[in-house]
């Protein structure tokens, strides 16, 4: 008998045309580690709540769920553990040990139970060091490594997790992942996470479960999972990590398929072993024209928040061309939003100077129809209206324009809601609508892929480029998204230490770099000159 | 690191409680200069010379101001003025001195025992402030981002404020069902809540908590029965029993000597290392 078993299980959202889930039939075996994939809107955040009755959203259900042989429903409060996307808001209470505490007080455990359970999880997860501190003086990481903390200290045998590493940088994501994997391994608590970046989680998994439109498409192994994908012919195929989509573009069989990078350096290396002679792929080289003149130049600059702190840029320089995508990247504290800030003329440096439109390109102003916008982090920053029209109408001054802009967007279908109720990808292009309605020159972004399934970076992008293209705009965007700014910058520039250490086209950029680099050069590396997608392995192996 | 620290935060609470409001009510001259001694000394030990001369020098003012006011307008005599105005300053030194000792955090935790709910709610809001704030910076940023920016006339003004309003509003709405979300998941509201916090009750606390209740008992007693008491109008008279007069002063002089205590147990280790 399966610990957790949906027998049939469908469930409707009040007044929705479509059920949310429908006839799921899924077993899952105590300890499995699990990972729930699919698109935007695919129900995995409905199929999560399900598993967690004190989370399930108002709707009709049926078919069975049973844990652990009994029906789900009866299942104590302590059972099942929930990680939510968002670390900073599932936070209670303002102090670490309160915090790993709380679920425990909730359970009406004794003083020396919950001292023993709150000292045995700041052990295990390495956090003895901020156990007094306030939680506000914690990392993104940090935060969502105590939510973790406080659930495991409730001592659940099945762990949900919805999307925890969607908001915390590459570094932090792999930190909670290795967290998860621990959880998983030490202990035989049984995990369900659903995930959108697939490079990092999948290795960990036992199984991949993947949702289209609420049904179940696929359920495999990692290693099986590209071909159970390509069999459905499932978009998802395209976000599952390179050495699958290496692997599975040429072999025709489906045996197991390498999962990590290392897996597919070893199978690429077998497979270009096996012919004879030496790879003579170049890729093309890179234009040698004259960069034109910059829309804006950043001379020296120095800037620090407050007299007596660190400078965060010291001594930056940075040329951002017209029509171009510039990508700016750098681990965390790099200085990335800072220079945003800089160059949108919010933060004032204090040495250096941020020289504009020089070569006689238009003046770019700040200010009301000013020729540069930030579109921030989160976008919901920005919305003041009660429904997505108002909001734009509010911004625009020329129905002509906003319409455009509307279909540009592929918002008219969200135009009567309200724009806090909708998912993190509508929200991210009502913004966009709303920057772009300012008619920008120079449009900044702040991570905007961050969140972002994969199909709907493949339109971002495209728009990106539209707008590049067709209306002349360039885009300076900072990003911790390798993948996507070797796939889609025209230009791209590694910060470090408040200055641009490096720049230069994704191919000569990512080909310099052995760690800090794609996926696919990783797999690559000395194997294939100059590739830095798998669309570029792909062609060196076929020349 | 004050030795109050090594002590469970409800002993810290209760003697704070006992030695000011004995100060405050009493009002004699004998308990009023025991209090500001044991205060001074207290406060010296905690915070340094400099530091306390400083806040004695503030004190003084005050003091000065507080006898003048009685004697000029109160029609008092100065001897009432007096005790009253070393009253205030004992009173402010030790609460200058709870300030360092007790945290909200440790305040917090031992209101929790009583009333958990609502340590609860002050735990969420003492954390709601900042963030809001926070978040009022995120937005004013993001708008002007955007280029838009406050015009200068009152009305754009305001109309820019409700904007920004608009948005922290449905932001925290947003954020509050999270946080109720991340609550229900972790079993709130099930019953049956217990109040933890992670200080130890020893026997070291019992037994300075015993002597703290012993010296202020001695004390009520002596005054209720009259021993202990002072009269400035017609004439001025004072009755001050040995026994307790030393019970305040060990009171008052606690903090100070197991401060004292700590001091010199770290000097003779760090002598001998």
């Amino acid at each position: 008998m399966a610990y957790l078993e949906l027998a049939d299980l469908s469930f409707s959202y009040p007044d929705a045309r479509a059920p949310a889930l429908a006839g799921l039939d899924l077993r899952i075996d105590a300890g499995e580690f699990i990972v729930l994939c699919g698109a935007s809107g695919s129900g995995k955040t409905t199929l999560l709540r399900q598993l967690k009755p004190a989370l399930a959203p108002a709707g009709k259900r049926s078919g069975q769920l049973s844990l652990g042989g009994r029906p789900l429903d009866e299942s104590p409060a302590d059972e099942v553990g929930f990680i939510l996307q968002d670390p900073e808001s599932q936070i209670v209470t303002d102090q670490v040990w309160r915090e790993l505490a709380f679920g425990l007080e909730n359970l009406g455990l004794p003083t020396r139970e919950i001292r023993l359970r709150t000292s045995e999880m700041a052990s295990f997860f390495g956090i003895g060091e901020w156990f007094e501190r306030p939680v506000d003086a914690l990392s993104g990481g940090q935060k969502q490594l105590l939510n973790l903390a406080a659930i495991m200290a409730m001592r659940p045998a099945l762990l949900l997790a919805d999307e925890p590493t969607s908001q915390l940088d590459p570094i932090a994501a792999a930190d909670f992942l290795g967290a998860l994997r621990r959880t998983c391994d030490e202990t035989g608590t049984t995990i369900i996470i659903s995930e959108q970046r697939l490079e990092e989680v999948l290795p960990l998994a036992s199984r991949v479960l993947v949702l289209e439109g609420g049904r179940l498409i696929a359920d495999a192994p990692p290693a099986h999972i590209g071909a159970e994908l390509l069999r459905t012919g499932s978009p998802l195929f395209a976000a599952l990590p390179a050495p699958i989509r290496l692997f599975h573009a040429l072999e025709k069989e489906t045996a197991s398929a390498p999962i990590t990078v290392r897996e597919g350096r070893g199978y690429l290396q077998k497979k270009l072993a096996a012919r004879s002679g030496v790879l003579g792929v170049s890729a093309p080289a890179a234009e040698a024209d004259t960069p034109p003149a910059p829309l804006l130049t950043l001379h020296e600059v120095y800037f620090r928040y407050e007299r007596s702190a660190l400078d965060v840029l010291r001594g930056m320089d940075l040329e951002v061309r017209p029509n171009e995508l510039c990508a700016i990247m750098g681990g965390n504290a790099a200085g990335k939003t800072t220079l945003l800030g800089v160059v949108a003329g919010l933060l004032k440096p204090w040495r250096g100077r941020v020289r504009q439109g020089a070569g006689g390109a238009v003046a770019l102003r700040q200010g009301a129809g000013g020729a540069v916008a930030l579109l921030p982090q989160d976008p919901r920053l920005l919305f003041t209206r009660s429904t997505v029209r108002e909001e734009l109408e509010a911004n625009s001054r020329d129905a002509q324009q906003l319409e455009d802009v509307i279909a540009q967007c592929e918002i008219t279908e969200l135009l009567d809601r309200h724009p806090f109720d909708v998912s993190g990808g509508e929200a991210q292009r009502i913004a966009l609508a709303d920057v772009l309605l300012t008619r920008p020159r120079l449009l900044l972004l702040d991570e905007p892929t961050k969140g972002m399934d994969a199909a709907f970076k493949q339109r971002f992008a495209a728009l990106l480029r539209e707008l590049i293209d067709q209306q002349g705009l360039s885009v300076l965007m900072v990003s911790h998204d390798i993948e996507f700014c070797a796939r889609h910058a025209d230009r791209c520039c590694l910060l470090f230490e408040g200055q641009i250490t490096a720049e230069g086209t994704p191919r000569e950029f990512f080909t310099n770099l052995d760690y800090y680099t794609t996926a696919a050069r990783r797999i690559s590396r000395g194997l294939v000159p100059d590739a830095i997608t798998v669309d570029d392995i792909l062609a060196g192996v076929s020349a | 690191m004050s030795a109050a620290e090594d002590l469970h935060p409800a002993t810290v609470l209760v003697f704070f409680a006992l030695v000011i409001s004995l100060t405050v009510f009493i009002l004699h001259p004998v308990v009023v200069s025991c209090s500001f001694v044991g205060a001074l000394l207290f406060s010296a030990l905690l915070r340094g010379l400099r530091a306390t001369g400083k806040l004695l020098a503030g004190l003084l003012v005050l003091a000065a101001f507080a006898v003048a006011l009685n004697v000029l307008f109160a029609a008092g005599t100065l001897r009432y003025g007096l005790v009253l105005a070393v009253m205030l300053a004992a009173a402010l030194l030790w609460f200058s001195c709870y300030n360092v000792v007790v945290t909200p955090d440790t305040f917090l935790a031992t209101v929790g025992r009583i009333v958990p709910s609502l340590a609860l709610t002050i735990s969420l809001a003492l954390r709601f402030v900042p963030r809001y704030l926070r978040q009022l910076k995120r937005i004013a940023a993001a708008q002007r981002g955007l280029g838009k920016e406050a015009g200068r006339g009152l009305r754009a003004r305001l109309e820019q404020g409700f904007a920004t309003l608009a948005i922290l509003t449905n932001w925290a709405f947003e954020s509050a069902l999270d946080t109720a979300d991340s609550m229900r998941a972790r079993g709130y509201g099930t019953g049956g809540r217990s109040a933890y916090a992670p200080w130890r009750f020893t026997r070291r606390d019992g037994l300075v908590l015993a002597i703290i209740l012993a010296c202020a008992a001695l004390v009520v007693l002596s005054s209720a029965t009259g021993a202990l008491s002072v009269r400035f109008l017609p004439s001025f008279q004072m009755s001050a029993p040995i026994a307790a007069t030393v019970a305040f002063a060990l009171l008052c002089l606690l903090p100070a000597l197991l401060e004292l205590r700590k001091e010199l147990v770290w000097r003779t280790l760090s002598s001998r290392i």
